[in-house]
């Protein structure tokens, strides 16, 4: 077995290779990005920007699989995935500490993180049923129709940067168990969680070419879209990349499904159990060091809670220890990347330029066994206005912005001003205000006291307005629905 | 310290058990009193199985969107008296088991109560408590 990941362990740094047709390949190309462990600011690894040739050679493989592949019974093809959940479910802490040290988050936010890729996986498993059509007799006399749910050949994956370990699990786990075969294109910035998942995914003795990684960027990402062999990709990372390649899909005739950005609003009615709330928006606002597409953005204060909230949250939110993932005390991590460090540091000083009131400022935070990690303390404006930009786009960090607003509609006024519909929740202790809430807003995940609208993995991981193009989402149903194809049979016996 | 986050108080958990399982394989290995060792080995034994179920804890019950602060649980509060003793005559014995096992039970419970946000986190604490209450009662018994 390949243990190539664990040598970052070692201080060592890591050169991953893509993983083709059942084999560990060392990329042809002369271009490599650094990465880096964010809370030591060191390079632990240089993700390889696989070729055009490379991705063609991939796909190839993917393809001939397919048709061996889509032949093998299902409860067979799911096998595969229980060796594969119990292979993960063994190496749980190690996947966990690989995913901390390079992106960053705190260890029981990895962990969280791999419990929903095994969730997935586990549901995935379940298409002897999911994938089961449908039939009815006389329709017409003497003639039956069904529907078969079959699959299409080789989909892939762009992944994003904040939950390398877990958002391919979205996808990959379904594309196979319905049939199809798969590649995932990890984040170049994050490559090793998914480097070190195949090493285990290779244990389980998957027939070649049926799931296949290749490390890159733009040119593995163009080269997947306009292969004539490919049939549909799934995306999660920014709207503006998410948009581009959705509209090239659809040049190419490709089935996509884009998960963009998020600004997602939380809502506090004056009736809510202020000290049940302040936790949750904790994890809200600063968990995974607000670099979630559910992390709460703007927390809109309602009547008469806004002063006793304000004071309640900036209380919390100085209280939160801020430092390297692996140490388990810790409750925020740093931000995962230089750049994301400084355009959310750009975003505070665009909020006070802005003339919003910083109450709670994380910029001067200095971790002392740790000075050139991208940490930024938890960090409060007060009194924003909702045509500010900190208001309007996604910062992708530790910052709330306090909106305080006179009742529910004006709350739901402004978050339907906002062009993004990831998440939206409300805290209250009113069941006809959830009610006209989940009714109202357009947003794709809907939290009634909870902060954090995660979809598990029977569920689909929804989204709406610039946060999601497509029709069909990742997780659940909708997976099996993206990665199948309802064939119309009628039948008529002479 | 201060235990603020659920890996933390599962670590502490974890490290606390460690210690007790420890104690007792060493007073097992030590001690020719066979009522010591029918009571250090099915004690540690427990103790075993307790550091399963808060490693399957750990890796199976995190549920991400509600990993919320604890508050109020400080490490300090919880210290496991650690007398060796190879004799079961020698009050000592008693006095530390019951010691060992009193701290688990009142971290536990504590515990408990502090991670109500996942419940099956906190059903399993209780349980482990009750285990504890149960060992205590054990100890009790012994002349």
């Amino acid at each position: 077995m390949t243990r190539q990941v664990l040598d970052i362990m070692n201080g060592e740094v890591v050169i991953p290779q893509n993983y083709i047709n059942g084999k560990w390949v060392t990329s042809e190309t002369e271009i490599f990005k650094d990465v880096f462990n964010p809370s030591k600011d060191e390079i632990i690894a240089k993700t390889p920007m696989s070729t055009s040739n490379e991705t063609i050679q991939c796909i190839k493989a993917a393809k001939k699989a397919f048709e061996r592949w889509r032949r093998t019974p299902a409860q067979t093809r799911i096998r595969y995935l229980y060796r594969i959940r119990d292979s993960f479910e063994e190496n749980f802490e190690e996947l966990s500490k690989i995913l901390t040290i390079e992106q960053g988050k705190v260890i029981d936010e990895s962990r969280g993180e791999y419990r929903r890729a095994i969730e997935n996986i586990e549901i995935a498993a379940s298409v002897p049923i999911l994938q089961q059509g449908y039939n009815m007799e006389d329709i017409a006399s003497g003639i039956d129709e069904m529907v078969i749910k079959q699959p299409l050949g080789v989909f892939f994956c762009v992944a994003p940067f904040n939950f390398p370990g877990m958002v391919p699990s979205w996808f990959w786990p379904y594309a196979i168990a319905t049939g199809n075969t798969y590649i995932v294109k990890p984040s170049e910035q994050v490559p090793l969680s998914m480097t070190r998942q195949f090493e285990l995914i290779e244990e389980a003795g998957l027939p070649r070419g049926v799931l296949n990684m290749m490390h890159g960027g733009a040119e593995v990402v163009n080269t997947l879209i306009e292969s004539p062999d490919t049939i549909g990709m799934s995306f999660v990372g920014s709207t503006s990349v998410g948009e581009l390649l959705y509209k090239k899909c659809g040049e190419f005739k490709k089935r996509a499904q884009v998960q963009g950005g998020a600004k997602n609003f939380i809502t506090v009615m004056p009736d809510v159990d202020i000290k049940r709330t302040i936790p949750n928006l904790m994890t809200s606002f600063y968990g995974c060091t607000g670099q979630r597409c559910l992390s709460g953005a703007v927390l809109l204060a309602v009547g008469d809670v806004y002063e006793p909230l304000k004071i309640a949250v900036v209380d919390a939110a100085k209280k939160l220890t801020v430092g390297y993932g692996l140490d388990e005390t810790n409750q925020m991590g740093p931000l995962a990347s230089r750049n994301g460090y400084d355009k959310v540091l750009g975003y505070i000083q665009s909020g006070t330029d802005e003339g919003g009131d910083l109450i709670l400022d994380g910029r001067d935070l200095k971790i002392p066994d740790y000075p050139n990690g991208y940490f930024i303390g938890p960090t409060i404006f007060d009194k924003v206005n909702p045509d500010m930009t900190i208001a309007r786009e996604e910062i992708f960090g530790p910052v709330m912005s306090i909106i305080p607003v006179q009742d529910l509609d004006e709350a739901i006024d402004i978050i339907h001003n906002n062009p993004y519909g990831n998440a939206s929740s409300l805290f209250t202790s009113s069941g006809k205000t959830a009610r006209e809430y989940q009714y109202r807003v357009n947003a794709g995940n809907i939290g009634i006291n909870v902060g954090i609208a995660a979809p598990i993995a029977s569920f689909p991981f929804s989204g709406m307005k610039d946060s999601f193009l497509g029709d069909l989402h990742g997780q659940g149903r909708d997976s099996i629905n993206f990665f199948t194809e309802n064939k119309v049979v009628i039948t008529r016996w002479f | 310290m201060v235990l603020a986050t659920l890996g933390a108080v599962l670590n502490f958990a974890l490290q606390l058990e460690e210690r007790t399982s420890s104690w007792y394989a060493t007073l097992l290995e030590h001690s020719n009193d066979e009522n010591v060792q029918e009571i250090s080995e099915r004690l540690r034994k427990l103790s075993n199985g307790r550091i399963i179920v808060l490693k399957r804890l750990r890796s199976e019950n995190v549920t991400e969107m509600i990993l919320e602060p604890i508050y109020g649980l400080d490490s300090a509060n919880y210290t496991i008296p650690e007398n060796q003793i190879d004799d079961i005559s020698n009050p000592l014995f008693k006095v530390t088991a019951e010691g060992i096992e009193l701290c688990l039970k009142s971290f536990y419970k504590a515990a408990a109560k502090k991670i109500d946000f996942l419940s099956e986190v906190a059903y399993a604490f209780e349980d482990l408590a009750d285990e504890v209450s149960e060992n205590i009662e054990s100890i009790q018994l012994l002349q």
